[in-house]
């Protein structure tokens, strides 16, 4: 299962998932908008942990924040968290059935979710509430398809 | 295999680290020129993504030019034309009024402010965060644009630019929960600050004394408080006015008159801004 395909595919797709993000959550009435990237991050954070872990995740949380135009390291904390986890727990992850893998990525998402939220506050910036489970949401409901379709295109390219 | 036998010895000490820096980052060096520098490489990057978006639609758009007949857009050029005669038309009227407008300040001799130079700018994304209301636009620092310029659509105020990349910036929007507008009533002169409400079809002006003189209907123009926003631009209609449970204070909410949610091209103004005037006692002593 655990092919390797090198950093081009994990890199290509997380290009893709950060314009389809931009593309998709671009208008103001964005709040069921999946977290396509973080989704992308997670799955090769658990199929590819021995290369995507912590240092990825606050990588890309910094471009989160370039992206959204929020202060710097409130995406970050939340994403490496969610990391964290994952990869302490990868083996028992990957045996999880569909259901329980996406209810275990709505919890680690929603929890990246809520440390930003409360980073912001506390940086001054105010929240909307617990409107951001709507994209947590949608984003849990994606994670099954959209990993199976990336372990397809892993083995394809291996 | 590897995923078996992967090394996690050092999973707590990253972990441990990369929290550290992301706390670092957001409350101690938020304010440094380092992590200034790397936000402002943000619109630039949400260009360059535009871009990338906008590939099939450039090409679709080559297509179209191909497909279109030399009589459409013959027909095309003439209404454009006709337009811009029209518009040029209303730009005489405009520069005269504005010379009679100067020549009347003149006579109250009253300090006025050159006029702003104008970029026109489009906007290519809005901030996938649903709690922002941030919109970046092509336009940055090798346009003249810098942090603090204004933006305007044909309507009205509708933000600031809050980081300017090298060639886009981020704008943040009147109706952003964090965003506060210094105004004043066109009717009644009365000042106040208008607030974001982090809904794009409501601002709010709190804490107004209850005996305030403002009514549903009145225009509430930029007052140039602060130096930031320049006087006199519309910026919203007041809608409702509630007096609070002890009748101390008075809540006024107001209907911004851009439509923030709907523009695709905006005008940033750059340049000078007016500076507060400081009041010229003996001029009013010599009116009494």
């Amino acid at each position: 299962m655990n092919e390797d395909s090198g950093y081009g595919l994990p890199i290509v797709s997380l290009v893709l998932a950060i314009t389809l993000f931009q593309w998709i959550a671009g208008g103001f009435s964005s709040y069921w908008a999946p977290r396509l990237i973080e989704l992308t991050l997670l799955h090769w954070v658990l199929w590819h942990p021995e290369r995507f872990g912590i240092v990825w995740a606050f990588g890309i949380g910094i471009l989160i924040n370039l992206l959204e135009g929020s202060p710097l390291g409130s995406a970050s904390l939340g994403l490496v968290v969610a990391a964290y986890f994952l990869t302490a727990y990868q083996e028992t992850a990957r045996q999880l059935d569909p259901v329980l893998q996406s209810l275990m990525v709505f919890v680690l998402l929603a929890i990246a979710a809520a440390t930003e939220s409360v980073l912001q506050a506390l940086a001054g910036i105010p929240t909307a509430g617990l409107s951001y489970l709507l994209g947590v949401g949608a984003s849990a409901l994606l994670w099954k398809p959209l990993s199976e379709l990336l372990l397809l295109l892993t083995r394809r390219s291996a | 295999m590897s995923a078996l036998f992967t090394n996690y010895r050092w999973l707590g000490a990253k972990l441990i680290v990369a929290v550290l820096l992301s706390l670092a980052l957001l409350f101690l060096f938020r304010e440094s020129k380092a992590v200034g520098y790397i936000e402002s490489l943000g619109p630039d990057i949400t260009e360059v993504v535009d871009l990338v978006l906008g590939i099939p639609s450039a090409i679709g758009d080559r297509g179209l030019q191909f497909i279109e007949s030399k009589a459409e857009l013959r027909e095309r050029i003439t209404e454009l034309e006709s337009e811009n005669i029209v518009l040029s038309a209303r730009g005489q009227r405009l520069e005269a009024l504005l010379a009679e407008n100067r020549r009347y300040r003149a006579l109250l001799n009253s300090s006025i402010a050159s006029d702003p130079d104008l970029t026109v700018a489009r906007i290519i994304s809005v901030s996938p965060d649903i709690q922002r209301h941030l919109v970046t636009v092509d336009r940055g620092d090798a346009h003249g644009i810098h942090e603090g310029d204004v933006v305007i659509n044909a309507l009205g105020v509708m933000g600031q630019v809050v980081n300017s990349g090298r060639f886009a910036s981020q704008v943040l929007l009147i109706s952003d929960a964090s965003h506060g507008l210094p105004v004043l009533n066109n009717r009644t002169g009365l000042r106040g600050v208008v607030e974001g409400t982090g809904r794009l079809d409501r601002l709010v002006i709190r804490n107004l004394a209850s005996t305030a003189d403002i009514v549903e209907g009145d225009l509430l123009v930029t007052s140039g408080l602060g130096g930031r926003f320049v006087s006199g631009y519309p910026v919203a209609t007041v809608t409702e006015t509630r007096v609070s449970g002890d009748a101390a204070y008075l809540t006024v909410w107001a209907d911004p008159l851009a439509d923030l949610d709907l523009e695709s091209h905006v005008l940033i103004l750059h340049g000078e801004h007016d500076e507060p005037q400081p009041p010229q006692v003996d001029k009013l002593v010599d009116l009494q």
